[in-house]
């Protein structure tokens, strides 16, 4: 089957739900070769212009962040075929703490970028008053 | 940075809707795209709005998101 180059999450609002998958997609993106190509993008049946993405759905990729790259972690630390499988000594693993902490500052600089409007932000778009 | 239906342009390799009434109206408005359920391609089932639910739905949902997001990534990384 053809790759994939182009993949769109749809909700209502897009404020909360796609941008939240985009934004996870992009993140897992950051360690797996086979998907840097592709852009990822979201989009809401209802959304509409000059709105922000909700700040519970910031907050919650946040609160996330960790729990997500956990996952990529498994892949930095040479796991094949499972990425569930974290990094076991990645308490005292200082390359898989960095790797850590470096992936989730990137996810929130998206989220903040994309908050502020920024072309270059995620696609994490509008509707602090409307459904996403 | 909104995104209506109305300013998608060029073509999708997918398009994932987050849950049934979203692809429905996605399927009605936008049938060039060829939209599927999230919850259909990879194991999850309906991501529910969390709208105006407070913090933990959005949590949830977040997580949710993840691991749905986490099996999407597995399956374009495998050419599928």
């Amino acid at each position: 089957m053809a790759a994939v180059n182009r993949i769109l999450f749809v909700c209502s609002g897009n404020a909360a739900r796609s941008p939240m998958a985009a934004e996870i997609l992009r993140s897992l993106g950051v360690t797996r070769s086979r998907l840097r190509h592709v852009v990822v993008e979201s989009a809401g049946t209802h959304a509409s212009d000059g709105e922000r993405p909700f700040d519970g759905a910031i907050e919650a990729m946040e609160e996330i962040g960790a729990r997500v790259e956990v996952a990529a972690l498994g892949d930095y630390a040479g796991i094949p075929g499972d990425v569930e499988a974290p990094c076991d000594s990645r308490e005292e693993c200082a390359a898989c703490r960095d790797h850590l902490q470096r992936l989730v500052a990137a996810v929130v600089r998206r989220l903040e970028r994309a908050a502020r409007g920024d072309r270059d932000g995620a696609r994490v778009a509008p509707g602090r008053n409307r459904p996403g | 940075m909104p995104q209506g239906l109305e300013h998608l342009t060029g073509e999708f390799d997918r398009v994932l809707a987050v849950d049934g009434s979203v692809l429905a109206e996605l399927t009605k408005r936008r049938p060039d795209l060829r939209a599927e359920l999230l919850g259909s391609w990879v194991p999850g089932g309906n991501v529910e709005d969390p709208f105006q639910q407070g913090p933990e739905a959005y949590r949830q949902r977040a997580l949710q998101l993840a691991e749905m997001t986490r099996r999407v990534a597995e399956r374009l990384a495998r050419g599928e």
